[in-house]
């Protein structure tokens, strides 16, 4: 576990006490999911173990790390990290909270190392075209941090505390409750972090031993969701979410003077009203999301300043049609408004919708499918899409096959469009045409459950924006084709008895993506690894729990990656290991104690996601939880 | 980090050279004699600055030679190269440092550090050299005899290229528009002139006199210009304005025989010293890419021109006559930016 990582997770003891589990057609997953945020039939959608997230400790980097096929891109410890999935950028991979996207609409991306789990019960991810549903832009897929809320009438308190190495220390509070109609959670959780580890510096004769420095971190967040049954058809939701982080900006090994530091505050407030009625289901959510994000930079010893206004609405509308038919339109509002002191001060506006329509039919109890077509605007501009066409086909009663084809865009953010110098109003939208074809085995018999799922994606992007040196400054244009396909494997077997749980999670992406069209008959590019995109990732989670006490492992691959265009630079593939045991005591059923420490990198491997940007070696954790219930 | 897109604008769209010298003759000369040294700036903040050699006598090209001979990066952002005796310096911007090697092979024998953000370096002929900084007021003081910032200058703001002429130091002061006169054995101010917007490179002619390109980062309120200055009386005797606000001059260098001025304005153009009007047509045109670099190798007179290509892989360098004509092209690193000429044997 890197120390950037040490984003701190509150879970409220709430994983036990799930909402009505009411599963759509597409999804294999036992958490619900509202109208406006189901995928659609035929894509892939898999979810991070509740399990998971709710160990005594883990972040949601942690988590992405060890248990998805995602890639993380870190910046080092405290610095930037954004997350990517299926050989595309961070602009093409969302970060949803509760539904609702926490891109930024300035630089069309999210930096995972703001974001806390705060109370997120389930991280969804959303395989490619399954992010299609929530409007332009997540052309790779996203994740999507979800809240259940409790059923049952109890009350659900928990707090934790916890240190580690390189000055780390955090804790946090969560609780949950369900008193009539109305069921609320809220959860806070601070960071401190000095990051002071200590790294082979590679960029120095002899490569010695280095202190990082300039690399704190202070943070905090808190959420609160609150529902409402108005009766046995509608209910309403409120959700809000608070993020600060307080952080310098690690220098990195060839730039070693580097002083500057960040200030990122993000405020979400997400208010839903759903409705499920016996042939008709209405979801109806809008959003305020509220973004400032401050840049010190020493050399010049200034602050650039950056904030954003969003408003969303995303509604969608079922209608089941008899014999098998569901009718379904959705529609997806984006206003955003940004203003940065380096680039656009006076403030810029962008405007996105995008209205679908979808049909599914269910001819037969082992087949289904799915077809969606609709329109997007940028501004005053409009463009046919996206469409899909997916399809599942239940081979047997844990065994099914599923397929997809499906285009989609996604707009320029508003740094592309307004920045000044270069910003380029007449870009166009990119594209992206994909296929995917998958199977999932999921079996239980009591106890025992063994899962195996291998896809097979393809997605060619064409447009892609790049900001390319023009004559006197540089200009983003719509010049790049690339070609990514791959596969993604997982194979897990859980065993959940009364004393004892197993979990084993074995995890493989194969990714090949790459430029497929050149820019000149010398164009050294073409046919090469996209910069930081791993060919192969493995990963393996192993945690056992009898009578009490806890012990697991995990383990990653990340192959090489270019840092060039041409391959001539390139980081080198990395291994890492950790492990943890852990105690629980539980004292007269309601009151529990939980605790856990953990050894990561074990092997005290000195490697990099980001050129030149040190990850810690060997370091620990531990955490303590009170839980009552 | 939309500052660091801003610096890396910056920084992308600020093209380099720096006529090397060589105060002493050396009898024996090394592996690297007889050639360029090719500075490549890598991505800003990737860290994948390196130094291609190319040898004029066979075209032998040599990559990363630094690397080669240390074991470890040159650092972010190679700006420039200067020799000095046998000693080379490579000014490493966004490093914040000056790397000294042996020229000859390359071997690192010390590092200059506590600048913040050094452009280019000039000899003194003292034993001293004068840094320039992007984000520095003031101009560093180097001891070359033990590798130390010994002094600083007050100049106010960004500083780029600077030359050494009838024993003064021109400096380049961009951030304040300015051309200022300095004193080598004093550090003191001698004279300045303001000529507006931002200058940036330098270079002199057969007659002495001092050319200079100013522009901005970008069109703005008013057109680039080239002047000629007077270096005496820091008098401007010509002002050659560009068309537009969207012409964007850079990178002075001077012909071998100090009759042209060359420079870059998208492609690469040629003004005879006499001129009293701006090229019409391009000397050398590669359309539909724009080169990033030029200068002028005093043995040979000829012009070299980097390509950064997509600035985010490795670059190009066209070699052409001094008439203009291809003679040939080599491989060099990501973003090759400046060129440093190494004596001919």
């Amino acid at each position: 576990m890197g120390v950037a990582a040490w984003c701190a997770v509150i879970t409220p003891a709430q994983a036990q006490s799930r909402d009505t589990v009411r599963v759509p057609e597409a999804l294999i997953i036992g958490v619900r999911v509202p109208l406006a945020d189901r995928s659609a039939i035929g894509t892939s959608v898999s979810q991070i173990d509740s399990a998971i997230l709710a160990k005594p400790g883990i972040t949601l980097n942690d988590a992405i790390r060890t248990a998805s096929v995602l890639n993380l891109r870190e910046y080092g410890p405290g610095g930037i990290a954004t997350l990517t999935m299926r050989g595309a950028g961070a602009s093409h991979t969302g970060v949803l909270w509760q539904g609702m996207s926490l891109n930024d609409p300035m630089l069309g991306m999210a930096d995972l190392s703001v974001l806390m789990l705060l109370g997120a019960s389930d991280v969804l991810v959303l395989h490619g075209p399954a992010a299609q549903s929530f409007g332009p832009g997540q052309l790779a897929g996203a994740i999507d941090l979800r809240t259940a809320l409790p059923t049952d009438s109890s009350v659900h308190v928990q707090a934790e505390f916890g240190a580690g190495s390189f000055g780390q220390w955090r804790g946090g509070a969560g609780a949950s409750l369900r008193k009539g109609r109305w069921a609320a959670s809220v959860s806070g959780a601070a960071v401190w972090a000095e990051n002071d580890f200590t790294f082979s510096d590679l960029a120095r004769i002899g490569h010695p031993n280095d202190t990082m420095t300039n690399s704190r971190v202070h943070q905090q967040g808190a959420s609160g969701s609150v529902a409402y049954e108005v009766n046995h058809l509608n209910r309403l939701r409120l959700d809000g979410l608070y993020l600060r982080n307080d952080r310098q900006l690690p220098p990195t090994m060839v730039s070693p003077t580097g002083r500057d530091a960040l200030f990122d505050e993000k405020a979400l407030m997400v208010l839903g009203w759903e409705r499920n009625g016996r042939r008709t289901t209405t979801d109806i959510r809008t959003s305020y999301a509220y973004s400032d994000q401050d840049f010190f930079d020493s050399k010049a010893d200034t602050n650039y300043l950056n904030r954003s206004h969003t408003f969303r609405i995303r509604a969608a509308q079922q209608v089941l049609l008899g014999r098998g038919f569901a009718f379904v339109a959705r529609l997806n509002s984006d206003l955003a408004w940004g203003r940065s002191s380096s680039g656009y001060a006076d403030g810029v506006f962008r405007h996105m919708n995008q209205a679908t329509i979808s049909v599914a039919h269910k001819p037969l109890p082992w087949l289904s499918g799915e077809i969606q077509a609709g329109v997007q605007s940028l501004n005053e501009k409009v463009y046919p899409g996206p469409f899909l066409i997916g399809s599942v086909i239940r081979l047997l009663p844990d065994w099914e096959l599923r397929g997809n084809i499906s285009s989609n865009m996604r707009f320029p953010s508003l740094n592309d469009l307004y920045w000044y110098p270069g910003g380029n109003v007449a870009l166009r939208p990119e594209h992206q045409l994909a296929a995917e074809l998958g199977n999932r085995f999921d079996r239980r018999i009591e106890a025992w459950r063994v899962v195996a799922a291998f896809q097979l994606f393809v997605a060619g992007y064409s447009d892609l924006i790049q900001w390319q040196p023009g004559q006197s400054y540089w200009v983003p244009e719509n010049v790049r084709s690339t070609l990514n396909k791959g596969t993604e494997t997982e194979l897990g077997f859980d065993v959940d008895l009364k004393k004892m749980k197993v979990i084993l999670r074995l995890m493989h992406q194969w990714n090949r993506a790459y430029m497929d069209v050149a820019l000149s008959p010398t164009d050294p590019t073409l046919g090469q690894q996209l910069i930081y995109v791993p060919e192969h990732q493995a990963k393996m989670l192993l945690d056992l729990e009898a009578f009490g006490a806890a012990l697991g492992a995990d383990a990653q691959f990340v192959s090489g990656r270019n840092v060039a265009t041409d391959g001539s630079s390139t980081l080198p593939p990395y291994w890492l290991v950790a492990a943890h045991v852990g105690y629980r005591i539980t004292v007269k059923k309601a009151h529990s104690i939980n605790l856990r420490f953990s050894l990561n990198n074990i092997f005290d491997q000195q490697y990099q996601t980001m050129a030149w940007r040190p990850m810690p070696g060997r370091n620990w954790a531990i955490s303590l939880r009170y839980g009552f219930n | 980090m939309k500052k660091l897109s801003y610096i890396f604008l910056i920084i992308g769209t600020l093209t380099t050279f720096i006529a090397c010298e060589t105060e002493d003759d050396q009898p024996d000369l090394g592996e690297f004699a007889n050639g360029v040294f090719v500075t490549n700036e890598g991505q800003f903040n990737v860290g994948n600055a390196s130094v291609t050699h190319y040898r004029r006598s066979d075209g032998q090209v040599s990559s990363d030679v630094y690397t080669a001979a240390n074991d470890v990066p040159l650092g972010d952002v190679a700006q420039s190269m200067t020799l000095v005796g046998d000693n080379g310096y490579v000014v490493v911007n966004n490093s914040g440092k000056v790397e000294v090697v042996k020229w000859r092979d390359l071997s690192h024998i010390g590092t200059i550090s506590g600048l913040t953000s050094p452009r280019f370096l000039l000899a003194l002929g003292n034993g001293r050299a004068y840094v320039t900084d992007f984000s520095s007021d003031y101009l560093a003081v180097v001891d070359l005899t033990t590798n130390a910032k010994i002094d600083s200058i007050m100049v106010g703001g960004w500083t780029e290229e600077m030359v050494l002429v009838n024993g003064s130091v021109y400096v380049a002061a961009t951030g304040t528009g300015r051309i200022l006169k300095i004193d080598p054995n004093t550090n003191t101010m001698l004279a300045e002139v303001t000529i507006g917007n931002e200058p940036t490179s330098m270079a002199v002619d057969a007659n002495g006199k001092l050319w200079v390109v100013t522009n901005d980062t970008y069109p703005a309120d008013e057109p680039s210009r080239i002047l000629r200055l007077d270096p005496i009386g820091l008098t401007v005797e010509l002002t050659l304005t560009m068309p537009t606000n969207f012409d964007y001059p850079n990178d002075l260098a001077a012909s071998k025989d100090g009759q042209k001025i060359l420079f870059i304005n998208g492609q690469v153009y040629s003004l005879p010293i006499t001129a009293s009007a701006l090229p019409s047509s391009p000397m050398i045109d590669l359309s539909p890419v724009f080169p990033y670099s030029i200068d002028v190798d005093p043995v040979t007179g000829n012009i070299f021109v980097g390509d950064g290509a997509d600035f985010q892989s490795n670059g190009t360098v066209k070699v052409y006559n001094a008439q203009g004509q291809l003679q040939g092209s080599f491989a060099a690193g990501v973003i090759p930016g400046g060129f440093c000429f190494t004596p001919q044997e």
